[in-house]
């Protein structure tokens, strides 16, 4: 650690960013010291990734000052901040898939000198610099959208640590990791620390931050609610902080006991043997067999990109499976998504933006958008705008959507209200059975907290849910059997209170 | 924003681009050494000066608001059809073969089937771009652009070979046969005019009245979503397309049943291009078509008067419509940028 | 029926160079996420000002020069409209081409009043390359087919070799990553698309100071359009794009020598061979090609989208 008299390594001050009226940063100041790893925490919203991003010269703010070691640095883009000693993994890793391994690292060095470069040279660099860091990364040649992704990760790392790096920022790295990736990331982070560089970690899992950080910041509304150390700060106690104290606004573990299958009652969904082939960034599903009873809420937890998002696709006719899918008596069809909604089969997609909503279109042609509600909104092919219309009315009404007009493009509205929409919109058909992949994902805890309800009180009227999430305190709230993917294979049930044996499922350690 | 505001914003975008169309215009014959006055005088005379301009600009009108429903509908499920061309030229070619070949039957049989043959003759040349697109993933921008190159060529082998008139001397087909054309209303303007404003209310109802417009809407906006939902954006863009050159094919059976009433090689003149320029100025809105389908007329049946009077190229309409392309691209409301930063 | 396979070869080599030169300036931009449409346009405004540069100077380098500006100026328009404004690029393309047929239009009867009688201006002579022998003979071509020719392994060398072009290919493939580690995507994105103008304005040159000696109006007779067909059927590769500018030149050259041997075909259907052979081609090798991935993608909605 430096000593008390020096210099912070970054010095933040009267941070300022707005987006419209919204204030992302309003007035952030922060001095971190170096050889230190410091967790920035908060909700979705806080302004955690506009930090990051400013810091890292991909946005500029609209006030505030930055120094690194005692000397002004000017905001002044991506190469500046680099040229500055800050190197940053972004939360979606920002590597360029058709590109190799080699050319990625060279690209993410914009102070390389050569002009002319060769395959074999570009490789040779990357394998000297994965020496240096003591960072595997495989075959430099081979192409980036071909490796799991936490060999994403170490490439992405490796190439934040190829400039002299006295500050690295990493935002959200471990959401995509298993718990042996991240223990293996958090050997670098340590080993970076000892090599005297502020490692700046931004997450929202309060265990991690607490594991690995020496201080924390707990961020809300674009503020700095808190700087503390590590060591007196329980879960609970930066929960509370990262909330604003709002506990009603808290769904505690135990506020409902999770819905459970009463023993006898017939499966409504039932799997067997489901599987799908491999293809470029995507998982085989490996003979599936799963039932989930009517009322049940069924969980299916595992690390991101372990074929959660196939699962779903599968079940819905979304792509080609092998293998036999029933809705209480009804064999649905493979790849068919009309005979999965004939079914009785509704999906609430894991990315809303990109599979479950136009957003140009107005709230009230969203509400249309699932062929069955399309069916009963037309009469003799013609469509009943007015009807249409009245029905999307009710739907927000039912569901609380914070809106001014139903002819007003869905983009307009917040990601909670889109999510309310989408929910709405799958339950309006009053499915049997229900997918819901990571329902909540990038809502905010009240906003959670009503989509929970929501599935609990559709559980209750007799629909089995079929609930896909990598948030395992959403998984331990709502199920009472859960599930892991890994590597396109299902494995459980597991128990409650066996989280051992859940995050050794996750890595693919037991079976 | 109400509905209400945003189709106000969009007429108000149209008007500005149109007006700053002319002034790129003006300021380009001001440097051609040109009196813009005499230029757009000569202009503005020959589209509405009298009758005869105001019955020619009507009659230019039709096959581009006809063209450019189709252009506008294609375009809003998504797909680039840039096609209309070869659509208009196979659709006049089909028209003008039904019409010959039953041209002796009671009127209006012939003229019906002739307007038949040609909308089928438009749709199916669409459809093999439809077809390529979405059976064996070929663009559709390059395939329709191809399609439109094999049209001219099939249309100049069709009247320098078997519709080629008897006398054999000209390029051209033999008239067709009176029970197989479009009556005429007033003056030149024919019965297709009126046909075509049934077209624009229809297309209106398609695309925002009907389960089918909503679902190409959808898979226009968002084809994944769409999928989810269930409707297939293969189909959307099988039908869209379809009825894209359904569309173009009758408008080259207007061109040559209600106009020229024979079949020859320049019988377009570009028209399925300026088509684009016309569907995207007006946002895509069938109603908007009619509007910027009535002012890329008026420009083309003033551009000859222009070419006649002031000696401009009759070509300098191409001009007038890129400056109003470019300034309506220029005056697009910007998106929500909210959506992006309230995501991170 | 006779063939003769000396002037085929010439007429193909003659028949694909403006096509060569478009298609891989259009790859160049394409590589960096523009979709040029206008690249017709391009070549349209090259021939006419390479023939008025030729007709003012007497000659034709000066007139290559010309062509090669009156691109440039015309694709710096669409720079700022589908760079700068981020508009639909397809659209801004079709604007492309509809001033330059006006451009041109307006400005050769301005210029040249409406006289019907050909305007000759002086071109590049073909190369005297190994006189004596008449085996040759599909060798001596004008100067800028060895330079379209020698112009592919020089794309492929600075596509595939060079640290700009890397960076090229990483502003087509992944926009807002390549700005995250410091491409500006912007200035690269611009540059391809001036490149690719220089290229384009060479191919209208080419038409006007070699294939021929004049302009006619709309002389580039869809050729730009051939040339996106090209780089498709290239998937993407100067070797591809070569490839594929012969195969065309081929169909165009078989097609004239069909017809000069007085074969039955109907002319107008041979003259549909080439387009119809790009169509099989495309549609044949087409099911799992793949260009770059955000090519003609408007960036501020692939943001908002993310």
């Amino acid at each position: 650690m430096t000593g008390g008299e020096s210099a912070p390594r970054l010095a933040l001050r009267a941070l300022e960013k707005r987006y419209g009226s919204q204030r992302a940063l309003a007035g952030v100041s922060l001095a971190l010291a170096g050889g230190t790893i410091h967790g920035l925490l908060g909700e979705n919203g806080a302004g955690k990734s506009t930090l990051v991003r400013i810091v890292a010269g991909a946005l500029a703010p609209d006030g505030g000052t930055m120094a690194i070691d005692g000397e002004s640095v000017p905001f002044g883009g991506a190469r500046a901040a680099r040229a500055a000693g800050i190197g940053v993994v972004f939360q979606h890793f920002a590597l360029v898939g058709a590109l190799s391994v080699a050319e990625n690292l060279f690209l993410g060095r914009p102070e390389a000198q050569a002009r002319v470069i060769t395959p074999a040279r570009l490789a040779a660099e990357a394998r000297d610099l994965a020496e240096r860091h003591g960072i595997a990364i495989g075959d430099p040649a081979a192409r980036v959208d071909t490796l799991p992704v936490g060999a994403q990760a170490r490439v992405e790392i490796l190439r934040a640590l190829s400039a002299r790096v006295r500050i690295l920022l990493l935002d959200e790295p471990t959401a995509v990791l298993t718990p042996g990736e991240i223990a293996e990331l958090f050997t670098i982070l340590r080993r970076l620390r000892a090599e005297g560089v502020l490692v700046v970690l931004i997450t929202h899992k309060l265990g991690e931050a607490l594991d690995v950080c020496d201080t924390v910041t707990v961020m809300r509304a674009g503020r700095v609610v808190a700087t503390l150390p590590a060591d007196g700060a329980s879960p609970a106690s930066l929960a509370t902080l990262m909330v604003g104290g709002i506990e009603d606004a808290i769904p505690g573990a135990d506020a409902a006991e999770p819905a459970s299958a009463a023993p006898g009652r017939a499966s409504a969904l039932a799997l067997r043997d489901v599987c799908t082939r491999p293809g470029v960034g995507r998982v085989a599903l490996d003979h599936i067999t799963l039932d989930v009873a009517a009322g049940e809420i069924c969980g299916v937890a595992g690390v991101d990109g372990n074929g959660q998002d196939e699962l779903a696709a599968a079940l819905y006719g979304l792509l080609p499976r092998a293998g036999e899918v029933r809705v209480g008596a009804t064999a649905v069809a493979s790849a068919d998504v009309g005979a999965a909604q004939r079914a009785g089969l509704a999906l609430i997609p894991g990315d809303r933006r990109r599979d479950g909503l136009a957003l140009r279109l107005a709230i009230w042609e969203n509400v249309l958008l699932s062929q069955p509600l399309l069916a009963r909104a037309t009469h003799r092919g013609l469509l009943d705008v007015d009807e249409a219309r009245r029905d999307a009315t009710e739907l927000a009404r039912e569901y609380r959507v914070v809106y001014q007009d139903v002819d007003q493009p869905i983009g307009d509205l917040s990601g909670g209200n889109q999510q309310r929409v989408v929910i709405g919109r799958a339950l309006a058909t009053t499915p049997a059975a229900l997918i819901a992949v990571n329902p909540t994902r990038g809502l905010d805890i009240g906003a959670s907290a009503q989509v929970h309800a929501t599935l609990r009180r559709i559980a209750a009227t007799g629909t089995a849910v079929l609930l896909v999430s990598t948030d395992l305190d959403e998984l331990h709230t709502l199920c009472a059997r859960l599930f892991v993917l890994y590597r396109g294979a299902l494995r459980g049930p597991v128990e409650r209170g066996e989280g051992a044996r859940l995050a050794a499922l996750m890595a693919g350690i037991a079976s | 924003m109400s509905r209400g505001s945003r189709s106000a914003l969009q007429s108000f975008r149209a008007v500005a681009a149109v007006a700053a169309a002319f002034a790129v215009s003006t300021l380009l014959l001001l440097l051609s050494g040109i009196d813009p006055l005499a230029a757009l005088g000569a202009l503005v005379g020959g589209a509405l000066g009298d009758r005869f301009a105001l019955g020619d600009t009507v009659v230019k009108t039709c096959p581009l608001l006809v063209t450019g429903l189709g252009v506008a509908l294609a375009f809003r499920a998504g797909v680039w059809n840039i096609g209309a061309e070869g659509q208009l030229l196979v659709g006049a070619l089909a028209a003008t073969a039904v019409g010959r070949a039953c041209g002796g039957a009671p009127f209006p049989l012939p003229l019906l089937a002739a307007l038949a043959g040609a909308a089928v003759a438009g749709a199916l040349w669409a459809g093999i771009a439809a077809a390529l697109r979405v059976y064996r993933n070929v663009n559709e921008i390059v395939a329709t652009i191809m399609l439109n190159f094999v049209a001219a060529r099939l249309l100049g082998w069709a009247v320098h070979g078997p519709l080629m008139e008897a006398a054999g001397r000209y390029p051209q087909s033999d008239p067709i046969p009176p029970a197989a054309l479009l009556p005429l209303i007033v003056g030149r303007v024919h019965a297709g005019v009126l046909l075509a404003l049934l077209l624009a209310a229809a297309s209106w109802a398609l695309l925002f009245r009907t389960g089918a417009g909503f679902r190409w809407r959808v898979v226009g906006e968002n084809a994944r979503a769409a999928r989810v939902a269930g409707f297939s954006p293969e189909r959307a863009v099988l039908e869209a397309m379809l009825t894209s050159g359904a569309l173009a094919g009758l408008a080259g059976a207007f061109e040559v049943l209600g106009v020229t009433g024979r079949l020859f090689e320049q019988l377009s003149g570009g028209g399925g291009y300026t088509a684009i320029a016309v569907a995207l100025t007006a946002g895509l809105h069938p109603g908007g078509v009619t509007l910027a389908a009535l002012f890329f007329g008026a420009l083309a049946a003033g551009s000859g008067a222009m070419q006649r009077v002031a000696g401009v190229s009759a070509v300098f309409v191409a001009i007038v419509q890129a400056a109003t392309l470019l300034a309506i691209l220029a005056l697009e409301t910007p998106r929500p940028r909210r959506a992006a930063a309230e995501s991170r | 029926m006779t063939i003769d396979p000396i002037a085929l070869a010439a007429a193909t080599l003659g028949l694909a160079t403006p096509l060569l030169l478009a298609a891989l300036g259009e790859l160049v931009a394409e590589r960096a996420g523009i979709l040029n449409v206008g690249v017709e346009g391009l070549m349209l405004a090259g021939a006419f000002a390479g023939m008025l540069g030729s007709w003012a100077s007497g000659s034709p380098t000066i007139g290559m020069l010309c062509a090669c500006g009156a691109a440039l100026a015309l694709a710096a328009l669409f720079a700022l409209w589908v760079v700068v404004l981020d508009v639909e690029q397809v659209v801004a393309g079709v604007a492309v081409n509809l001033l330059a047929l006006g451009a041109t239009g307006v400005l050769y009867r301005a210029i040249f009043g409406q006289t019907g009688s050909a305007l000759t201006v002086a071109t590049f002579a073909p190369l005297a390359i190994a006189p004596g022998v008449a085996a040759l003979a599909p060798l001596r071509q004008p100067l800028p087919v060895y330079v379209a020719l020698a112009l592919v392994p020089a794309v492929w060398f600075f596509l595939g070799r060079t640290r700009l072009g890397l960076r090229l290919r990483a502003a087509g493939e992944a926009p807002q990553a390549a700005e995250s580690v410091g491409v500006n995507v912007g200035a690269t994105r611009t540059g391809a698309i001036l490149v690719a103008a220089l290229f384009a304005g060479a191919a209208g040159g080419y038409l006007s100071l070699a294939y021929s000696n004049t302009f006619v109006e709309g002389m580039s007779a869809g050729r730009g359009f051939i040339a996106l067909a090209i780089v498709v059927f290239g998937r993407w590769r100067p070797s591809g794009i070569l490839i594929g500018a012969w195969l065309f030149g081929a169909a165009s050259a078989l097609q004239f020598q069909l017809q000069a041997a007085g074969v039955a075909v109907p002319f107008h259907l041979l003259l549909m061979l080439p387009y119809v052979l790009t169509l099989v081609v495309l549609a044949l090798t087409s099911r799992d090609a793949r260009g770059p991935a955000a090519l003609a993608q408007r960036r501020r909605l692939s943001a908002a989208a993310d």
